[in-house]
């Protein structure tokens, strides 16, 4: 038993050590910017930077956008797959896959091929329009997350039993999504949105391609122009997405009725 | 006079034909029970009168009123299902008040009401709680 706990207690080291050291190695490197002294010189100068707001808040935006874009097609179809068409199922998880197989950067050629400004929908002429093309852009990025996320939480529910009870107690199809089949799996969809958060973050083919001022190519140009900075953007942006998980592990634990299933 | 008609229903699940030219007529007030072993239609019907299901052939009639294409929240039909069907994001009272609240009922109303219906089931403190901090029985 004493035998086994020790390999247990290595495992969890050498991972949390796999884990956390080039962490803090990055941590370490971004204190470095004066010398010398270890001083938060490079967190000042990023966050007083104008354009880190601007593309951060922008990013965030998106990201909200994608969110509530993905919520509102992924829901109802995982719904409506596993409650009239479960025949379907494989192939709508063979669909949302396609997007880890077909890079962004063919996404990106396609919108701009079928939405450029002489063709019938003129989406790239315009800043909206662009910024449409963006947030579906995300969306079809993130759909493999979303979907599983989503489609793993509806396993936990007897979609089939209380869709029809709600159904003879006369409520209609936007009434059980609403009411019944989102908050009962708000904690998935929560996990999907914090996946969503971190691809939309982080990503640079489209937003760079559409010329957006998205957070990524941001990022980017910081990395290739600076020193200390980049690295503590990366503390920076590992900062937000914990934070972000903290959040849902909040929001879990004020929703009583998700305490019963975890 | 008949309350509920059930004309010549059938029901087809790929090649079985679970229900064949069922009919039956059930006068207002009467409680009916529907013997028979396992897998002769039963449920079958039952889904089909509450409208989760919808027949191959035949029709059916409430008071008058031919209800066969009509979907299940607009047939007005209660009905008990075997797995409890209990919402589990509610609490007791709020599983009780849904009905109520879908069909636009006031508030003060549904609140009343839903305090008869807990002291009927003898679970008036319960209210409160939700399906999975209640036993199976209370369930």
């Amino acid at each position: 038993m004493k035998r086994g706990k020790f390999w247990s207690w290595l495992a969890a080291g050498t991972g949390a050590l796999f884990f956390f050291l080039p962490l803090i190695g990055t941590f370490e490197f971004s204190l470095r910017a004066r010398r010398g002294i270890y001083s938060f010189d490079a967190y000042r100068s990023v966050l007083s930077d104008p354009q880190f707001h601007a593309t951060f808040l922008f990013s965030i935006v998106m990201a909200l956008l994608t969110i509530a874009v993905g919520v509102l097609i992924v829901t109802p179809t995982v719904f409506w797959v596993r409650l009239k068409l479960p025949k379907l199922r494989p192939w709508v998880e063979f669909v949302t896959l396609l997007p880890l197989v077909i890079p962004p950067i063919v996404l990106v050629f396609g919108y701009i091929r079928l939405y450029n400004t002489s063709s019938v929908l003129p989406l790239t002429g315009s800043t909206l329009g662009t910024d449409l093309l963006l947030v579906l852009g995300y969306t079809t990025l993130a759909l493999p997350y979303m979907y599983r996320a989503i489609d793993t939480g509806l396993r936990t529910v007897d979609v089939r039993t209380l869709t029809e009870a709600a159904q003879s107690l006369g409520a209609g199809w936007i009434t059980i999504l609403a009411r019944l089949i989102l908050p009962n799996v708000l904690v998935a969809v929560l996990s999907g949105a914090l996946i969503t958060f971190a691809i939309v973050i982080g990503e640079y083919v489209l937003a760079v391609l559409l010329n957006r001022p998205a957070f990524g190519p941001y990022m980017v140009w910081m990395g290739s122009n600076r020193a200390y900075e980049p690295a503590a953007l990366a503390v920076i942006a590992f900062a937000i997405t914990w934070g972000c998980m903290g959040l849902i592990q909040l929001i879990a634990r004020l929703a009583p009725h998700t305490r019963a299933k975890s | 006079m008949s309350y509920i008609c059930l004309n010549g229903l059938a029901k087809q699940f790929g090649p079985n034909r679970v229900v064949d030219d069922f009919s039956l007529d059930i006068p207002k007030g009467a409680f009916v029970s529907l013997l028979g072993p396992s897998g002769c239609g039963k449920t079958t019907v039952l889904r089909m009168l509450a409208g989760f299901e919808t027949p191959n052939a035949g029709s059916i009639v409430i008071d008058g009123r031919e209800v066969t294409a009509l979907k299940p929240n607009q047939r007005n039909i209660g009905m008990v299902f075997q797995a409890y069907a209990l919402f589990p994001n509610m609490t007791v009272a709020q599983n009780v008040a849904f009905g109520l609240k879908v069909a636009g009922r006031p508030g003060r109303e549904t609140e009343v009401r839903v305090r008869e219906m807990l002291d009927l089931i003898g679970l008036p403190d319960l209210g409160g709680r939700y399906p999975f901090q209640l036993s199976g029985g209370q369930q």
